[in-house]
């Protein structure tokens, strides 16, 4: 069932020349992840907020289970859209412990079910005993975990999460990326995760949707992003991605490499673009006058070679660790990709 | 941990303590603000110095308590008609005769006659009996003996616009009723054309319009001033102060001017919330232990015939000037334009 | 901070409008409160003011002359009081003076210190028979008059000593949060100390001069006290005299129309040139500057420092001290004048409490209004604050006295008066304080299914409680202070420290005048200096 819908969202923020939202049309499923990724200021925490009821669209539509929260004719203050929400700064109340904090939305209860809420959902993101702390002495990690518990314990409609391990350690942001997909999956939890690093997306999310400059570019399962992206910001924004030039001739889609299927249909003549990523891209030595390796990047799992074409173009390569292609030789390039995706050079 | 319950416990004391803080407060201001009925309100123009002691001899035979506002004669005039539809005072006090004449007019005042109203000559006291002299004034001229020689001493307030006195007087400024009121009895007796002149030469004099009396006795009495036009306690005030001055009744000569005495009235309010306690006060004013306090205390003269006067000269021994508190009243408008017009300080 | 510029309410950040109905009408009725508190005795008082028709003693000529008289009378203080304000502020913060905290926490004094006492306690030392003059007569063996304080200039000298702390508030928060780089560069660019406090620091230093010096002008603008006893024909002593002398309220009337619309002038132009808000955000610099090393500038600041402190502080304290007399003596006037005392601590403490109270409500309602009502409440709020206290009695007696007459000649009038003038204080303390919560958290509330109420109860006035009580104080200390209004609305009896510091002083009763005096400061002055303390640690 689809818990979220947002039709035709369109917002413009007062005194911004351009739009933060424009036309957006995404959908939720029940129980399942989803992550809206891009660039800082593409207007994804835009989205969050607006399905919080936070922000307020000029144009579109927004439902929450089948009831509209946002539209022409309705306006559901965030009080009543039983929405929850984990702040990038978590935003944990200071001068409450973090059973109050934990409780603090369960004002509709008795007392006595509050409490065991909320001894439930502290043993659920490991924070069982904390009860009486104040957040000031807890850890990043630990504090975060109050976040989860306190928005969760309301049992809300839909989980929103704003750069959720963006204040963490990068050592702290696997582990918790696991412990948080743990939770959410235990719980059957709807959850919108909002970030800007793809590995991040991929981890946690059913589905991904990616957003440029308030537009939507594409929604897909993180393979697919990653492997058919539908344009070429997308493929640029989750992996390490070049362009071969190339010419469809005879069916045939002609480059410097090599010859590709005309997988996109383009026609006859059209010049376009193959994308390549770096683990598609073979190194193999060769005689001098071809391509040339002109750096390497040693990345513990692999060595990334920047190699430069006769044309002048750079392609990356990505190879094992452990052989290793001093820079300056020459060799040969051999493409070999599960996909082909070919864009129409613009 | 124990903190958590102990600040909330803190934090309970503290909502209760300052609701117990705003309760006290309330209840506090309550006694003063309750309407005690048996409160007596007293509006006197007459200063808190010189009232006080007879107010306070009054509460300790009578038991009845005072509230006193003490204020300028005019305000407090104008307070009373402002309060028509609703009286809160019950006495008023005024410094001259002028003023009450036209409450009386006005028909904010409710006549009394006290037994011993009948002592109290003619003219200091209300035809219609709606206000009563309890003692008087004299508009004398006080000089510093150290400035003033005793031949150049004046005896007649014409002498003053000699130009030997240049700079060197003073007066207060029509928020003082006396002031007011001797310049209506220039203008009553002598006319406006002559009241005009004798005024313009008092000016060409740079005569220094003072705000109050108390400026004028004790700018003379420390030499900024040689002399000063003002009422007779205040001979006896400077003089207290060891301040070297000496006093001359003006223009006792036989056809002469006359000094002007102010009687000081009391009069009831009309609409009075305590009528009983209103008139015990001005038996208590016009009885001999008022009177001893007014006289003996305040450096007053009295009315009465048969009050021991000590120091003060008896009224008798002063010649008058001619003029009735209905002439005052009649005149006092148009006097005030004179001065006014002549300069903008009165 | 003290009542530091032009109000400006924060919307809240979010564009969600204001939530539910129960929302929109709390938001109508607090305008409504608010309106009705403030709105009407002006209304009033322009009806009685058109209605004057024929002037009497009031021609425009005489109109004229007081406008020039009031209005260079506050420029010129203003002036002293930012020559004054000016050198202690760059040496206190900058410079490497000795025993520069203290001098900071005594630069603050004059607060305290209503103007009426300053002027009082310069009256009894610089007047024309003061004892200056005295003993300089004494020494010549003439009496002559060296000395005098009355008049204008003894206006204009005491007005800006007591206001320049205003100026002294804002110039040393500006200095204290500014990057200090810029100047540093200056200095290793090759100019001097004195250049670079000229051409870098002062252009930095404008908004908060002209935020201070607005208020110092505004305050000697509106003051009845010191020009009554100085002797200086302004607006409100000519109101005062009106009022006392005359029948007919209506040149009274005419004459406080007049100075509202000067005040408001005024406060247009101050919100036209301070637009942002002027209270100084911290850059996120923790560095301070280096303090400049004053070798052998050290004396000639020090007496500086201490010529200006000894004429706003010790030389006032210490007349009003030699003026009392002996212990013994102080206590016998407290014990006669204890109801009086009491007046004064429980009406201010009442004023204060509803203060914080209204003020918790209206700047939290103000966050969730569109931005024009926010613009309206927060304007007519401070039209409160602006209008002079002798006008506010005026018009609060024509009105209440018509229109409310239960509540005339009480202490709620009283109440009402200290309301329409503090809650300024009051709204813009919280205000600010509440702007300074991360919005997050108000979110996070929300999102949790708070209500807007919740919210404020649950967790918005926990986490302002320092800055709630802070503001308290502030509040309780200007209604400590306040005398124009009281001298005209108190009801008979009941009289406050200020009134009676006032008639004791008219009465010539310099000695009893002086214990009011002195208890009045130290009520006044005690939790002003826990508050700046405390705002200092930034612990409210």
């Amino acid at each position: 069932m689809t818990l979220i819908e947002l039709s035709q969202i369109s917002l413009t923020y007062p005194n911004a020349a351009a739009p933060a939202l424009s036309d957006l049309t995404l959908a939720v499923e029940e129980g399942a992840a989803l992550s809206i990724l891009g660039p800082s200021g593409c207007g994804k925490t835009t989205v969050l907020r607006a399905i919080a009821g936070f922000e307020r669209p000029q144009a579109g539509a927004i439902t929450i289970a089948g009831r509209p929260v946002c539209d022409a004719a309705n306006w559901v203050v965030p009080e009543e859209r039983g929405v929850g929400m984990v702040f990038q700064d978590y935003a944990l109340f200071p001068h409450l412990t973090v059973a109050e904090n934990v409780a603090f939305g369960l004002q509709r209860l008795e007392k006595a079910a509050a409490v065991h809420m909320v001894a439930q959902t502290l043993d659920l993101v490991g924070l069982s005993g904390f009860e009486d702390r104040y957040t000031h002495e807890l850890s990043g990690g630990q504090q975060q975990r109050v976040a989860l518990a306190r928005a969760l314990a309301p049992k809300p409609i839909v989980l929103l999460l704003d750069e959720p391990f963006s204040n963490l350690d990068p050592d702290m942001r696997g582990q918790m990326r696991e412990e948080v997909e743990e939770i959410l999956r235990l719980t059957g939890t709807t959850a919108v995760l909002v970030t800007h690093d793809h590995d991040e997306a991929f981890a946690m999310a059913d589905r991904v949707a990616v957003l440029n400059h308030g537009r939507l570019e594409q929604v897909d399962t993180p393979e697919a992003i990653y492997h058919t992206p539908s344009t070429p910001f997308v493929a640029n924004f989750v992996g390490q991605a070049d362009f071969l030039l190339g010419r469809v001739d005879n069916g045939k889609i002609h480059t410097e490499v090599g010859i590709f299927e005309n997988v996109g249909e383009h026609p006859p003549g059209a010049a376009v673009e193959i994308m390549i990523r770096p683990d598609d891209v073979h190194i193999v030595p060769a005689s001098p006058g071809g391509a040339r390796i002109v750096g390497r990047q040693f990345r513990g799992s692999e060595n990334l070679y920047t190699v430069i074409l006769p044309s002048g173009q750079h392609v990356h390569s990505s190879e094992g660790s452990t052989t290793v292609y001093p820079i300056g030789s020459s060799v040969d390039l051999k493409i070999v990709a599960t996909h082909i995706v070919t864009f129409l050079k613009s | 941990m124990a903190s958590a319950a102990s600040a909330k416990i803190k934090g309970r004391i503290v909502t209760v303590v300052l609701a117990g803080v705003l309760f006290a407060f309330v209840a506090g201001l309550l006694p003063a603000t309750a309407d005690a009925a048996d409160r007596l309100v007293i509006y006197s123009g007459r200063k808190e110095k010189a009232i006080k002691p007879v107010v306070d001899a009054f509460t300790k035979q009578t038991g009845i308590q005072v509230d006193l506002k003490v204020g300028k004669t005019s305000g407090l005039a104008n307070e009373i008609r402002m309060e028509k539809a609703r009286p809160r005072g019950d006495l008023y006090i005024s410094t001259e005769s002028g003023i009450v004449e036209i409450l009386t007019k006005e028909g904010l005042l409710d006549p009394y006659q006290s037994a011993a109203t009948k002592t109290v000559p003619e003219d200091f006291r209300s035809a219609a009996g709606t206000w009563t002299g309890i003692s008087g004034r004299a508009r004398i001229i006080l000089y510093n003996k150290n400035l003033v020689p005793e031949k150049d001493v004046p005896r007649s307030i014409f002498e003053l616009t000699n130009p030997k006195w240049k700079g060197r007087l003073a007066i207060a400024g029509t928020r003082e009723r006396t002031t007011l009121a001797w310049a209506t009895a220039l203008v009553a007796i002598k006319g406006e054309t002559f009241a005009r002149d004798y005024l313009k030469g008092l000016h060409a004099n740079d005569l220094k319009i003072l705000t109050d009396n108390t400026e004028v006795w004790q700018g003379v009495g420390r030499g900024e001033f040689a002399i000063g036009l003002t009422n007779s306690p205040n001979y006896y005030l400077a003089r207290q102060a060891n301040l070297p001055v000496d006093v001359v009744y003006p223009d006792q000569e036989s056809g002469g001017f006359g000094t002007p005495v102010n009687p000081n009235a009391v009069a009831v309010i009309k609409g009075t919330a305590n009528p009983e306690s209103a008139r015990k006060f001005i038996d208590f004013l016009l009885s001999p232990d008022g009177q001893r306090i007014l006289v003996t205390q305040d450096y007053e003269i009295p009315l009465i015939a048969g009050v021991n006067s000590s120091e003060v000269p008896p009224l008798q021994s002063i010649k008058r000037t001619a003029v009735t508190a209905q002439r005052l009243a009649d005149l006092e408008e148009a006097t005030l334009k004179l001065l006014t017009s002549l300069n903008p300080n009165w | 901070m003290t009542q530091a510029g032009p109000l400006t309410l924060t919307p809240s950040s979010s564009l969600a409008p204001a939530s539910g109905w129960l929302a929109q009408i709390g938001t109508f009725v607090l305008l409504a409160v608010v309106g009705l508190l403030v709105l009407p005795p002006l209304l009033y008082l322009a009806a009685a003011a058109l209605k004057a028709g024929e002037l009497g003693a009031v021609t425009i000529g005489s109109l004229v002359g007081l406008a020039a008289m009031t209005l260079s009378l506050a420029t010129l203080a203003t002036i002293w009081a930012m020559l004054l304000a000016l050198p202690l502020a760059w040496l206190v913060i900058r410079t490497d003076l000795p025993f520069r905290n203290l001098c900071r926490w005594l630069a603050v004094i004059p607060l305290a210190i209503p103007s009426y006492i300053g002027a009082m306690s310069y009256i009894a030392l610089l007047g024309p028979v003061g004892s200056v003059n005295t003993w300089l007569s004494a020494l010549i063996g003439a009496p002559q008059q060296w000395v005098n304080i009355y008049g204008f200039w003894g206006g204009v000298f005491v007005l800006g000593l007591f206001t320049y702390p205003y100026i002294f508030l804002l110039v040393s928060a500006a200095l204290e949060a500014t990057n200090p780089s810029i100047e540093e560069t200056a200095r290793s660019l090759g100019e001097s100390p004195l250049g670079v406090f000229r051409r870098v620091t002062l252009p930095m230093l404008r908004p908060s001069i002209l935020a201070g010096g607005l208020l110092a002008f505004l305050y000697a603008l509106s003051d009845f006290g010191s020009p009554s006893l100085l002797r200086v024909q302004v607006f409100t002593t000519a109101i005062y005299h009106q009022l006392n002398t005359r029948f007919d309220q209506a040149a009274a009337a005419l004459l406080s129309f007049v100075l509202v619309l000067i005040t408001i002038a005024v406060l247009a132009g101050q919100q036209m040139l301070l637009h942002r808000r002027s209270y100084v955000t911290i850059t996120g610099t923790a560095r301070l500057a280096r303090p400049l090393h004053l070798g052998r500038w050290r004396w000639p600041a020090a007496l500086l420092v201490g010529a200006v402190l000894g004429l706003s502080v010790f030389i006032p304290l210490g007349v009003l001290l030699a003026q009392t007399g002996s212990v013994g003596h102080f206590l016998e006037v407290v014990r006669e004048q204890g109801d009086y005392i009491k007046n004064s601590l429980l009406l201010a403490g009442l004023a204060a409490t509803l203060a914080v109270i209204l003020g918790l409500l209206i700047a939290f309602t103000a966050r969730h209004t569109p931005p024009r009502t926010g613009t309206l409440l927060s304007g007519t709020i401070q039209i409160g604050y602006a209008i002079p206290g002798t006008v506010l009695g005026l018009s609060l007696i024509l009105l209440y006295n018509t229109y409310v007459p239960w509540l005339y000649g009480t202490v709620g009038v009283l109440v009402v008066a200290y309301l329409i003038r503090f809650l300024t204080q009051s709204v813009q303390g919280v205000d600010a304080a509440i702007a300074g919560i991360n919005p997050h958290l108000e979110e996070a509330a929300r999102s949790l299914a708070a209500s807007p109420w919740r919210v404020l109860r649950r967790i918005l006035a926990p986490l302002v409680r320092p800055t709630l009580f802070a503001v308290w104080a502030l509040v309780f200390i200007s209604a400590m202070k306040e005398l124009d209004a009281t001298l005209l609305l108190r009801p008979a009896g009941f009289d406050t420290l200020p009134v009676r510091v006032y008639i004791h002083t008219v009465e010539a009763e310099y000695a009893r005048a002086a214990v009011m005096a002195l208890l009045l400061i130290a009520f006044t002055a005690l939790p002003w200096m826990v508050v700046t303390r405390l705002r200092e640690k930034k612990l409210v």
